[in-house]
């Protein structure tokens, strides 16, 4: 439950988002199994399940209009500094980045997908993903500078 | 930079950006950036998973509660591009069956032959559903038009009333 979950947060950034996605993972789970062949390990199995229904939750957010929490983040208001630790401010910089640009990130950095597994994911094409990927990257640079 | 720090350059272009980082502090400073960030991005603690969050998911299944979870296999779906053909495949779709049932109209409303018979009388075409019905579900019904080479003899109907 604590990988599934892992996975959930980093993709959606947000608790509340994370908790839903592994409630609605546990809910249809026994289900979603029948579907499972045995390629590959059910650990895998079972992080491929809860990525893409972070990633639809994403996506479903979009479409309902919840664009508050992108606006609030691009909002430019006078926000507080970065925490002086590396790792607090890469998490604080990740917190205010563009839902998008997290995901490409995440399973790029964090779940080590190739820009053409990211574009199958999300429904978007190779190259939208390495530029999403360069704007996350450019914009942790512009908003950690010397913290990293 | 990006692609370079990512390991997905070819031989040549490899060897080519590393003979500039031994020359370049600029981009090798932004690829040291770069795999820092991924580095201590994969290390962030998360929070940890609320036992409630499974509780809830328990009771809600044991009350009868359902999801649908999206299908794991990357081949099964690809949602934007689906949701992008959904649309065009169903106007396709709409597009040749309206034409198909405009050809079945127009096809069973051209005028009759010499050879019918007298007293055959005329037919029309009632589309039935919608207009995404295929032609066999179009049938017959009985006129309602006068038969247009039968000026001189108008519908019995007409010679009652008068």
């Amino acid at each position: 439950g604590q990988q599934l979950y892992e996975v959930a947060y980093r993709i959606t950034g947000r608790r509340d988002d994370a908790d839903d996605v592994v409630q609605d993972l546990f809910m249809g789970l026994p289900e979603a199994l029948r579907s499972y062949r045995g390629t590959g390990t059910l650990g895998a199995w079972l992080r491929a399940l809860a990525r893409r229904t972070a990633l639809l939750r994403l996506r479903s957010e979009k479409r309902r209009g919840h664009w508050h929490r992108r606006a609030a983040r691009d909002r430019p208001v006078r926000e507080p500094p970065p925490p002086v630790d590396e790792r607090m401010a890469i998490q604080w910089a990740l917190d205010r980045m563009p839902d998008d640009w997290r995901a490409v990130f995440i399973l790029k950095e964090v779940e080590g997908h190739t820009h053409v597994e990211i574009a199958n994911a999300l429904g978007i094409t190779p190259g939208a993903s390495a530029l999403r990927l360069h704007r996350a990257r450019r914009f942790l640079r512009d908003r950690l500078k010397g913290k990293v | 930079m990006s692609r370079f720090a990512d390991g997905e350059l070819d031989e040549p272009e490899h060897q080519r950006v590393t003979k500039h980082l031994a020359r370049c502090p600029r981009c090798r400073d932004e690829v040291t950036l770069i795999r820092r960030l991924g580095d201590v991005t994969r290390d962030l603690a998360t929070p940890r998973v609320s036992p409630a969050v499974l509780d809830d998911a328990l009771a809600r299944r044991w009350a009868g509660d359902r999801v649908l979870l999206p299908p794991s296999d990357p081949g099964a779906a690809q949602p934007s591009s689906r949701q992008f053909l959904s649309p065009l495949a169903a106007l396709i779709v709409f597009l040749v069956a309206t034409f198909l049932v405009s050809v079945g109209v127009l096809w069973a409303s051209r005028p009759e032959s010499a050879h019918a018979p007298p007293d055959a009388p005329p037919r029309a075409v009632e589309p039935v559903g919608t207009l995404g019905s295929s032609p066999a579900a179009l049938r017959l019904a009985p006129a309602a038009l006068p038969d247009p080479d039968d000026a001189h003899h108008p519908p019995p109907s007409r010679l009652r009333a008068s």
